[in-house]
């Protein structure tokens, strides 16, 4: 296969899997930031529910960003995408910790969360590395 | 339009629909004054309050989005507080009503 048509299918491909997945989650946020009572509506809200949704949210952003690994990018922008990963990941962990999730904490993981994947989302341009190898079927 | 689209296309999009949800609140405040006057106890609930929350929480995906930290840093604290204190207190005074929305159009005019 030539190996420019294989970046081009495979980079769109991945952003909109990431696009629906993460996608979906986001629009549950959003609702319940606008409609509903969190931590008080028990009827809309499940704390360990949101927890992972949040969690899958931050995974999928995380499984984003790896994907950049072959990405060109200047040193600020790798020191901005490496931030945005330290951040997500200490979002990861103190979800985890927190025992009850505060309207504040999930306004604050929301903010976070997208301002992190717009970072992520936004930098870097793929290199396309053509296979110089031989291959051998046995 | 789905919140992560904003992710994925212009800025342009985002603050067009901000502008757009800004704007109704603008309406709304207009109709409370066409019905009701220069009274400042006039309380805003329901459908006006959850467009006031829906252009919060779009002004944060805004601030998210922008990459402007002098903007973060000034704003998003604003923003959330607001929207804390809309949850906590679920009805708004006009006054009230109209000082977030005085911050949503600074925010957008900036």
């Amino acid at each position: 296969m030539d190996t420019n048509l294989q970046y081009s299918y495979q980079i769109p491909d991945l952003k909109t899997r990431f696009q629906i997945d993460f996608g979906n989650i986001i629009e549950q946020i959003v609702e319940l930031l606008t409609y509903s009572d969190v931590s008080t509506d028990t009827r809309t809200f499940d704390n360990e529910e949101l927890k992972n949704k949040l969690r899958a949210a931050i995974s999928y952003a995380l499984g984003l960003l790896a994907s950049t690994s072959g990405y060109s990018m200047s040193e600020k922008i790798q020191r901005d995408v490496l931030t945005a990963k330290n951040t997500l990941i200490a979002l990861f962990n103190a979800i985890i910790i927190k025992p009850q999730l505060t309207y504040i904490d999930l306004l604050d993981i929301y903010f976070e969360l997208i301002q992190k994947v717009s970072i992520i989302l936004n930098y870097g341009t793929p290199i396309p590395q053509p296979r110089t190898g031989n291959y051998e079927i046995t | 339009m789905p919140y992560v689209a904003y992710l994925f296309n212009s800025k342009d999009k985002l603050k067009e629909d901000l502008i757009e949800k800004v704007n109704k609140i603008k309406n709304n405040i207009d109709k409370v004054k066409s019905l009701y006057g220069d009274d400042n106890k006039v309380l805003i609930k329901n459908s006006a309050i959850i467009d006031l929350k829906e252009a919060l929480i779009l002004t944060l995906n805004y601030l998210a989005i922008l990459n402007d930290s002098k903007k973060v840093n000034e704003y998003k604290d604003k923003i959330i507080e607001k929207l804390v204190y809309i949850k906590e207190n679920k009805i708004l005074t006009i006054d009230q009503y109209r000082d977030t929305y005085l911050l949503l159009k600074q925010i957008l005019i900036e």
